[in-house]
């Protein structure tokens, strides 16, 4: 099978190289990389070939269609492969309606079965996984954060620059706003991720100073960032960062299938939640039945002493 | 006059589902039916957004309509809530539990009322349960060739242009859209919709959906064909702390949990 992988702004080398392993498993031995943004490393990836399109514009996938959907007409991929962000979820639903093929996106795997492209992707809420057979080419497969092992090495692949195309349709004015501050809340090693069972942005607050007082990163679940107790950088979650810390404290986190899964990879899980049937309790190693409240406030009070 | 177009989909609250129940649905019961129904928490999210440009086209005296769109079944307490919120129609496109699950058959469905009743402006949740697919905005977009934004927090129709916030993984944009465009909702600044009062509730007591049928029935079932699922239970055997009170526990925790981990 014919692969080709897109590389967006927003993706990173471990990334690319999680791309080129799964590349690996559709039965290519070296694909096309097609680089949007100005990532120095691409030219150092395991791949056959990198297309750089170095195009300071806004990253909205809108721009790029028309760019990607040129690249798939001249290199005519069986497989294009690109990671579950903002654009690469839009870049393949659209590309598999406009190119008559597949799309699939949150794919945890993926396998080639008797000329077939076969799948596991996540679905049901993120509870379960279900197993497809895309059945028409060209497939264009968006892949899970942190799903994949990384294909290591160095290469020498061909690089050549690559032709922005200008989209057809448009926007009138795109003003890129500064980016929020960047957490790294994957690499930290304890963790503390605030859930709306705080009940509220003052204790959000007081519990972020907790994090803080106890050298932890601070991350939330997704109702806290809904009602804007806390930015959305500081989602945790599989729409938000996967994070694998050596201790996660939670304090009321209801524990949904979305953050489960985004926060399994850690070694030990401490659950605050008032509710005895909380799902996190099911998830966890070491729970408290409890006023998450309460808690937060006696560890504050205590820790110093 | 303009008119909003808000897509959305009823689906079943999984979020609190447990392993058995979870596992209860896989071993042939199929049934869903004891989890409460909601609208798509991106979808109520778009739908809020559409009576927020509603709101300020009327604040500048401008005429709009609003119209609330799904495909497949829909209760009637969705449709009274949505029509005492503010929507000027609520448009119910009949089909079976599966073709409102498969993406292709939404989309064109969406299509179709758009090809024939217009619109400018189309809001959408960017995915909902059970399918997880996140394609129906995005096909319709290719099927419409108009500008489709992702990531869509926000959004206001103060000036000429529709301001619209936009919240990606790889910046966050202002983007200004004069035309007719598609705006795909996910994590919104106002995800909830608003709640009606007794009298907008009691003034639509009579009125109910339009219903259509859909025009092209598209499938993606033969393209992409399902096998079976996958459910990896993978709980943890929690250790609770036992105590007289909330204290008593905390310190258990700073005590046997926590001291190796605070950084001093």
């Amino acid at each position: 099978m014919k692969t080709l992988i897109f590389i967006t702004k927003a993706d990173t080398e471990e990334c690319a190289r999680a791309l080129l392993f799964a590349a690996g498993k559709t039965g290519t031995g070296s694909a096309v990389v097609l680089s949007f943004g100005e990532h120095g490393w691409v030219t150092g990836l395991p791949a056959k070939q990198v297309i750089q399109i170095k195009d300071g514009g806004a990253v909205i996938a809108e721009r790029y269609m028309d760019t990607a959907a040129k690249y798939v007409r001249e290199l005519q991929p069986d497989v294009v492969l690109m990671a579950s962000n903002d654009m690469g979820v839009e870049l393949a639903a659209r590309l598999g309606h406009r190119f008559c093929g597949c799309s699939a996106s949150y794919v945890t795997d993926i396998r080639i079965k008797e000329e077939t492209v076969c799948i596991r992707r996540r679905t049901f809420g993120f509870h379960m996984e279900c197993d497809k057979q895309l059945r028409k080419l060209p497939c264009f497969i968006a892949l899970d954060k942190a799903c994949m092992p990384t294909l290591e090495g160095r290469g020498e692949p061909v690089v050549v620059p690559g032709a922005f195309v200008p989209p057809r349709v448009g926007f009138d004015s795109c003003v890129e706003q500064p980016q929020e501050e960047e957490i790294g809340l994957d690499a930290c090693e304890n963790l503390l991720c605030i859930g709306r069972g705080v009940g509220s942005e003052a204790a959000a607050r007081k519990a972020e100073e907790l994090g803080d007082a106890l050298g932890f990163g601070v991350g939330a679940s997704r109702p806290v960032v809904l009602n804007c107790w806390m930015p959305l950088k500081r989602l945790v979650g599989l729409s938000g960062t996967v994070v694998g810390a050596e201790l996660l404290l939670t304090l009321g986190v209801s524990g949904c299938a979305a953050f489960v899964k985004g926060v399994e990879k850690s070694k030990c899980i401490i659950a605050v939640n008032s509710d005895p049937d909380a799902s996190i309790f099911k998830h966890c190693d070491v729970g408290i039945v409890g006023d998450c409240n309460a808690v937060a406030g006696y560890l504050a009070d205590n820790i110093k002493l | 006059m303009k008119k909003i177009l808000a897509c959305f989909k009823a689906t079943r609250d999984l979020e609190n589902m447990t392993s058995r129940e979870i596992r209860a649905y896989l071993d042939g019961g199929n049934d869903l039916s004891f989890l409460r129904e909601k609208i798509g928490a991106y979808d109520e999210a778009a739908l809020e957004a559409a009576l927020r440009i509603r709101d300020d086209y009327l604040k500048r005296q401008l005429q709009v309509r609003t119209v609330a769109l799904t495909v497949g079944k829909c209760a009637e307490r969705f449709v009274k809530e949505l029509y005492a919120v503010g929507f000027d129609e609520i448009v119910v496109v009949e089909g079976t539990e599966e073709q409102s699950g498969d993406a292709l058959f939404v989309a064109a469905a969406i299509n179709d009322y758009i090809e024939e009743g217009g619109a400018d402006i189309i809001l959408a949740g960017q995915q909902s349960s059970p399918g997880e697919n996140a394609k129906v905005p995005y096909i319709l977009a290719e099927m419409q060739n108009m500008p489709c934004l992702s990531g869509v927090s926000d959004v206001a129709a103060g000036g000429d242009a529709l301001q619209v916030l936009c919240r990606t993984d790889a910046g966050i944009y202002d983007v200004a859209v004069g035309g007719r465009a598609l705006l795909v909702v996910r994590d919104a600044l106002h995800p909830y919709l608003r709640v009606a009062t007794l009298r907008e509730k009691l003034s639509v007591k009579g009125k109910t959906e339009s219903r259509r049928q859909p025009g092209k029935t598209l499938s993606c079932e033969q393209n992409e064909v399902t096998n079976g699922f996958v459910f990896e239970e993978g709980e943890r055997q929690c250790i609770f702390i036992e105590g007289e009170t909330i204290e008593q526990k905390a310190e258990v925790l700073l005590r046997e949990y926590l001291p190796e981990r605070i950084v001093k």
